[in-house]
């Protein structure tokens, strides 16, 4: 091994990517720019949606209830639910998505009511439907407090208050500090995207120096040197190294910038409505993007071996193809491979244990998940970095195994 | 190349020895490859003791010297830059089985020396070509480029040639210079040197009106001139010239041959491996004809009109082929495979 031929490699593979638009593209342009780009554009349509949908009455139908004047009269005077007058067809309307929800009140709503009994009210509505959904909720709702007015009538009648039937009330507080709470939230998207970004940024350099230059006749011209085959491999090995960690900073720095001023304006937004409800939730979505700084670095730290991982591996998978076409259809599928068990560590209840500290990167996954919300189990994060360690240290010694064998360079 | 050595050398019955030249002491001592640690003795070494070393030969360097038999006689020694012997090479195919590409393929090559290996497509002249380079790595038999062992010291062997073929391309994002400066630093060269010498060699191809010019958008005469330039950035003593005509239209392709005709007179050792019968007659000295992977006739383009009683290289080219393996005294395919040096052209 010599570190000066590794260098000079390297600083040529460097200086050559540097000048290839397309890897250029892919590795930072487009993780740097359209990813957060997509995630503005998609919460800020679906926040849009949210809104409308929020803005816009709700139009239900009332059946029956000409003997319980009271309860139709509360139905029609709140301000929520817009009441149509009554049509033949509103099986046919509620179908059509013209109305929303059909509300039934029993022959003697008001009477039996009135007499302390219990009334049933049927709600007519189309099932899945977002806004039918939302008017079954707005109509339940209103009955609700509607039944609250009763039930504090009746109890008013014998001299009670609400407490007699309702003597504890329990109230969730949060005391967890924001990041932690964050890093549960969104801790398993972290490692998630760490991989996956790894993975596509070293994909194209490692297609690109291996296959490609088969492809273009420059290998067999680079092999014509004098230099040592394993000093070839890693000033290689180097560059998709860079290349993957490039693109995993570009684009994590430029997601947490749209994360963060995203998350505030969103917030300032729902806080805008005023009420306790949207100052909670408010609350909730800038928690979720405060991350605790040293699980971050822990998560850096468990990544690392992994992207040594990959960029050896996607080096020995693409040597292998004869051109970039055939590298490209080994090494594509293999994203597949990389999502599964990053998207297992991102359910919930998976937790980390001996066994799984073993998995490639669903190791690291869950690994990540518990760090980026303080949790740092030692013994699992060593067992983790080192099996990690060694799988890449095996990846790589295969690069140089497979780089020395003549079949697999002149493959034809 | 003196007419006189290579006539001994085809008489004599051949041995090859390693002699190492040790600067200090200034004597030549056996070592290396066959009959390590036997003793040099007679007048021999002393008379080349005087005599400078080859023309591409740095001091302290192994290198392979032709040692007739007996050779107390004062004879000249020449220094054999390539040495091949038994090369060969099976390559294993799921569908076709065992492929044959190179058997017992044996040859030498001498400093000043054009060796044209020529074969129809598929011959095994690249194959050949590529264990020479260590590219490949021979199933059996040995070679020795420049006194070094293509298996044992490949690196070493790498850095004393000049590969050059149809298939050997450039680096399209680096400018010619680039690309001439990057394979000067893999060669180890300062890059002082570099500069210097890629300024010469830009003078000599005049390449100035595009060493800063990104490779991508050459024309084929600029890419072969490029290409040159690469080999030849750390000066090798042995060039491998494999097809490196194919494809090239006629003014591209006498660049080439010109280019190679230069490097024999600056002393370098040339192998040119084509399937242009032409271009053999006009640039080689010594021509082996390879078939099926196999060395069938080997010697100068007067011996082998001799032997085959042509004029035209095709005619020769077609006997040469077409007579392996039992037609008369000569055999030549039997000749090739023989494990002693040099005796395909000892008929003559």
């Amino acid at each position: 091994m010599n570190w000066a031929n590794i260098l000079t490699v390297y600083g040529k593979e460097l200086r050559d990517m540097l000048r290839d638009r397309r890897t250029l593209i892919s590795m930072l342009v487009i993780p740097t720019l359209v990813m957060p780009g997509l995630m503005t554009v998609v919460v800020f349509v679906s926040l849009k949606v949210a809104r409308e949908v929020a803005a816009a009455p709700t139009t239900i139908m009332v059946i029956g209830g000409a003997d319980s004047p009271q309860a139709r009269q509360a139905l029609l005077g709140q301000g929520k639910l817009k009441v149509r007058p009554f049509a033949e067809n509103w099986k046919t309307l509620i179908a059509d998505k013209k109305l929303r929800a059909v509300v039934e009140i029993p022959p003697g709503f008001d009477a039996a009511l009135a007499r302390g009994e219990r009334a049933a009210v049927r709600v007519y509505n189309y099932d899945g439907e977002m806004r039918s959904d939302r008017a079954v909720r707005e109509v339940r709702e209103f009955f609700r407090s509607y039944g609250e007015g009763v039930v504090a009538k009746r109890l008013a009648a014998r001299g009670l208050t609400l407490a007699a039937i309702r003597p504890l009330e329990v109230k969730a507080e949060n005391v967890a500090p924001p990041e932690k709470v964050g890093g549960n939230i969104i801790g398993g998207f972290i490692p998630y995207f760490f991989l996956l970004l790894a993975f596509t940024g070293a994909m194209y350099p490692a297609m690109d120096l291996t296959a490609g230059e088969k492809e273009r006749g420059t290998m067999e011209t680079l092999l014509c040197s004098p230099v040592a085959r394993v000093d070839l491999v890693l000033g290689k090995f180097l560059m998709i190294l860079t290349a993957s960690i490039a693109t995993v900073v570009c684009s994590l720095l430029s997601m947490a910038l749209t994360f963060t001023v995203g998350s505030a304006v969103v917030a300032q937004r729902i806080a805008a409505g005023g009420t306790a409800n949207a100052q909670r939730a408010a609350d909730k979505i800038t928690s979720m993007a405060t991350l605790d700084p040293l699980g971050l670095v822990g998560v850096v730290g468990m990544v690392l071996p992994m992207i040594v991982f990959f960029a050896a591996a996607l080096f020995t998978i693409s040597l292998f193809a004869k051109s970039f076409k055939e590298a490209q259809s080994y090494v594509s599928p293999l994203i597949i491979v990389i999502i599964m068990p990053a998207m297992i560590g991102m359910l919930p209840g998976v937790e980390l244990n001996a066994k799984l500290a073993l998995v490639p990167i669903l190791n690291v996954s869950l690994a990540s998940k518990e760090l980026v919300s303080g949790v740092w189990n030692w013994q699992y994060l060593a067992l983790i970095f080192g099996s990690t360690t060694l799988y890449a240290a095996v990846a790589l010694v295969l690069a140089v195994k497979m780089f020395n064998r003549e079949d697999v360079i002149f493959r034809t | 190349m003196d007419t006189k050595a290579r006539g001994d050398a085809k008489r004599a019955d051949l041995k090859c020895h390693v002699l190492r030249y040790t600067p200090s002491g200034g004597r030549w001592r056996v070592g290396g490859e066959f009959n390590r640690g036997l003793p040099v003795s007679g007048g021999g070494v002393g008379r080349h003791q005087r005599s400078p070393p080859g023309p591409a030969l740095p001091d302290g360097r192994t290198i392979f010297f032709r040692v007739f038999r007996g050779f107390r006689r004062q004879r000249p020694f020449l220094p054999v830059m390539i040495v091949a012997q038994n090369l060969t090479k099976t390559f294993k195919d799921k569908k076709r089985g065992e492929i044959h590409a190179a058997e017992n393929v044996s040859f030498q090559v001498m400093p000043g020396q054009i060796y044209g290996l020529l074969g129809a497509n598929g011959a095994g002249k690249t194959t050949t070509l590529r264990m020479l380079a260590t590219l490949l790595r021979p199933t059996s038999g040995q070679a020795t480029v420049a006194g070094f062992d293509v298996v044992r010291d490949a690196a070493k062997v790498r850095a004393n040639v000049g590969f050059l073929a149809a298939s050997t391309a450039l680096y399209g994002r680096l400018t010619a210079r680039e690309m001439i400066a990057y394979f000067g630093r893999l060669n180890g060269l300062a890059e002082r040197e570099i500069a210097t010498r890629t300024k010469r060699l830009a003078d000599e191809l005049e390449m100035h009106d595009f060493l800063d010019r990104r490779c991508e958008k050459f024309s084929t005469g600029m890419k072969q001139k490029t290409s040159i330039a690469r080999t030849l950035i750390h000066d090798p003593a042995v060039m491998i010239f494999d097809e490196p005509t194919l494809g090239l239209d006629v003014m591209a392709a006498r660049t080439i041959v010109k280019f190679v005709r230069d490097c024999r007179s600056r002393g370098k050792t040339v192998i040119y491996s084509t399937h242009i019968m032409s271009e053999v007659e006009k640039l080689c000295d010594v021509i082996g004809i390879i078939h099926d992977g196999r060395l069938l006739a080997e010697g100068t383009l007067a011996e082998l009109r001799e032997r085959y009683r042509e004029q035209d290289m095709e005619e020769i080219f077609v006997r040469a082929v077409g007579m392996e393996p039992s037609s008369g005294d000569r055999a030549p395919a039997r000749d090739a495979s023989s494990p002693q040096l040099g005796q395909a052209g000892t008929g003559g």
